[in-house]
């Protein structure tokens, strides 16, 4: 277990090394001898769910390890012929949130034809508003996280002339703060993660050349705490995700060898559990498919790489999911000019 | 597992056993034929969710759904389809109302107590603060596309203002960082259009943790609302926070603060700069100011005002030498950030003089 600081932590000794097997089991495992209340808690977001453990198993080359058939028809009873949108499971109501998760899956699996793509079109269209934000579903919440979801989905299907996208744009850049930063709304407070929103969906619409990469990249690099991990606030500890929010951001500034790489490296992989695999927030803390995706991206960007020769795949900075995937779509995301390479 | 108004069931009986319910066909969850997703839920969680799934089907909107919504809440509140049902059926069943000067209407003060019980257990929800807004924007008959409201009273209005402000800075109270209470005081203050009071609120909160970066951003988010950035206004506001800077000057806060404070400032922006350059130097000089946020602020600022005014080489020199010190001594894991600045410092303000003096000045 490692010792509590206020803002940060210690790191134990010397940092595993990076268990891919071990990942692998975890992941497909954890859709069939699941807890049964963990399962039954987070049917609400199962969609998402499978994203991160499939994209996780794409990255080491074994999504082979789960059948491709009852993923696809997971994701078609989630589709909602009505309104064109995915839940996140069966009776749920549809999101946008679970939308792209669901249009990421098709995607990995080049299965755009298990739905009715033009409907999935009109829901994220339906969505926008006249400030160019998006509600995540027909209740009305506005958020910077459905911006991107609804942008990301578009371009995945190749179909972003279906909104405003300048507007889009607009609200994103409404929603940047004193610091450089972004929160989920105008006035809302910076997040690491909001920023990866922000950024990610202003790179897809190739209009990240509208904010200042110097401003917003300090404020990045300052989230690098003692430890060698991120936090995504000022003041807060650091956890795995924020690897993966800071540093995809800072890739997408053209800013991402602006922080010390290789203590970074050493939390990401201190936070694999080295007995049930999976990375967890913190060393030592339980670990879960979302942090194990975002500790295995993180580590994807920084192309890791140790004497066992274990390799990941490339991710892509932007959607988090393979390179190769992206690129048999024919999609190019724009990254900002270096800051660093001077 | 009920909660507040609606009939508590304890010990809990299971709505498969109830009488009352035996006319709603409960439904399963049929999770398709994936084995990947299979799911064996607990037998009170089954029992509960195959009566909301029932009732969806059957698309009644009845008191007894919304006990059933409550129960169905305690059991996994960050369920939003049963938060939408629940609201559906307080529509149809007429618990909205507009507050007037004596209140909320009784049972409509009931949801909202029911609510506010439920921020408290869990604060960190979305489901539960968007509820809240919900029900606010009916007592209120907020219109968010006119951003106006039916309500005109401004004693019922003031009823529900404090209660909102009370209700946020009570969950603040436990986590002064939470997201969801900013947001949500945020869009109070807005809707109400009332900021008299939270210059005030922040100065509290910053005075029992001048690291609370929330506070700052309410502290910008208030400031900007008097839309006051005249020179005058800028000073002031320059001297109270530097209270707060002096505190803790390794604080990032702050600092980023001043930051986004200078650049409202028009044509008196270089005259903050230099006062604030001014006020840093005595710790810059004496060497306690190993503060990162601030020697990043004061670089800059010192870049600025070199590219808009007269050359200075012996304040390039003091910053090239400081810049060295960052990537060397002070800030070595963002030491390629700092050989960025350096490069683009010495690009924009190092002719060949000067970089003669710069070599010599490092070298003694």
């Amino acid at each position: 277990m490692a010792a509590s600081l206020s803002t940060d932590i210690i790191l134990p000794n010397a940092p595993p090394d990076l268990l891919l097997p071990k990942h692998a089991g975890f992941l497909s495992k954890y859709g069939t001898a699941k807890d049964d209340y963990d399962y039954c808690m987070t049917e609400f977001l199962r969609m998402s769910g499978m994203y991160w453990g499939l994209t996780a198993l794409q990255l080491m080359d074994r999504l082979d390890s789960v059948p491709k058939e009852d993923v696809v028809a997971f994701v078609q009873d989630c589709f909602h012929e009505g309104t064109g949108g995915f839940s996140p499971a069966k009776d749920h109501d549809p999101h946008l949130l679970y939308s792209l998760s669901a249009i990421q899956i098709l995607a990995m699996y080049d299965e755009f034809k298990a739905v009715d793509c033009s409907k999935v079109v009109e829901f994220v269209q339906s969505l926008q508003q006249p400030d160019g934000s998006f509600f995540g579903d027909k209740y009305g919440e506005v958020d910077i996280r459905f911006s991107f979801c609804a942008v990301a989905t578009l371009a995945l299907m190749k179909k972003l002339d279906a909104i405003d996208t300048r507007k889009a744009a607009d609200f994103i850049l409404s929603c940047q703060n004193f610091d450089g930063g972004f929160g989920s709304k105008p006035g809302s407070e910076s997040h690491a993660g909001l920023i990866y929103c922000a950024v990610g969906t202003l790179s897809i619409l190739k209009e990240i050349d509208r904010i200042d990469g110097d401003a917003l990249g300090w404020w990045l690099c300052e989230r690098q705490l003692k430890s060698g991990g991120f936090n995504g606030r000022p003041e807060k500890l650091p956890d795995v995700c924020y690897s993966w929010w800071v540093l995809a951001s800072l890739t997408i500034l053209g800013r991402g060898d602006w922080i010390d790489q290789k203590a970074l490296i050493k939390f990401i992989l201190s936070c694999q559990d080295v007995s049930t695999g999976g990375f967890a927030d913190r060393p030592g803390d339980v670990a879960d498919p979302f942090h194990t995706l975002f500790g295995l991206g993180a580590l994807s960007i920084l192309g890791y790489e140790d004497e066992t020769t274990v390799k990941l795949k490339k991710i892509n900075p932007v959607f988090c999911m393979s390179q190769e995937v992206i690129d048999s779509l024919g999609i190019e995301v724009q990254i900002l000019p270096g800051g660093g390479a001077c | 597992m009920s909660t507040s108004d609606d009939e508590s069931t304890t010990p809990h009986v299971f709505y498969k056993d109830r009488p009352e319910w035996q006319d709603v066909q409960p439904i399963p969850s049929d999770e398709g034929p994936s084995p990947v997703v299979a799911i064996d839920y607990s037998e009170q969680f089954a029992d509960v969710y195959n009566y909301i799934r029932g009732v969806i089907n059957t698309g009644e909107l009845s008191r007894r759904v919304l006990s059933l919504t409550c129960d169905a809440i305690g059991l996994n509140a960050a369920n939003y389809t049963v938060w939408q049902l629940r609201r559906d059926v307080l529509e149809a069943i007429g618990v909205p109302k507009l507050i007037d000067e004596s209140g909320l209407d009784k049972e409509f003060e009931k949801e909202f107590t029911f609510c506010e019980k439920m921020i408290e257990n869990i604060q960190k929800n979305y489901q539960v603060w968007h509820h809240q807004k919900a029900l606010v924007s009916w007592a209120v008959g907020y219109d968010e596309s006119t951003k106006t409201m039916q309500v005109k009273n401004p004693e019922a209005l003031d009823i529900l203002f404090k209660r909102e402000l009370q209700l946020t800075k009570d969950i603040l109270s436990y986590d002064a960082k939470n997201y969801h209470a900013w947001q949500h005081r945020q869009w109070i203050l807005s809707i109400f259009k009332d900021y008299s009071g939270e210059l005030e609120y922040v100065n509290q909160l910053l005075t029992d943790d001048v690291r609370n970066n929330s506070a700052w951003n309410q502290r910008y988010f208030v400031f900007t609302s008097m839309q006051d950035f005249s020179q005058e206004s800028l000073t002031e506001e320059l001297n109270a926070v530097w209270e707060f800077v002096k505190v803790a000057l390794c604080n990032e806060s702050p600092w980023s603060y001043l930051r986004g404070l200078i650049r409202l400032a028009g044509d008196c922006r270089p005259t903050l700069q230099k006062e604030v350059v001014a006020r840093c130097k005595p710790f810059v000089s004496k060497k306690e100011g190993t503060s990162v946020p601030m020697l990043g602020l004061y670089i800059e600022f010192i870049d600025d005002l070199l590219r808009n005014g007269e050359p200075d080489p012996e304040e390039f020199a003091e910053v090239v030498c400081l810049l060295e010190h960052m990537i060397k001594t002070i800030d070595p894991i963002r030491a390629k950030y700092w050989d960025y600045i350096m490069t683009k410092f010495v690009n924009a303000h190092g002719d060949s003089e000067l970089d003669k003096f710069t070599k010599v000045e490092i070298n003694a």
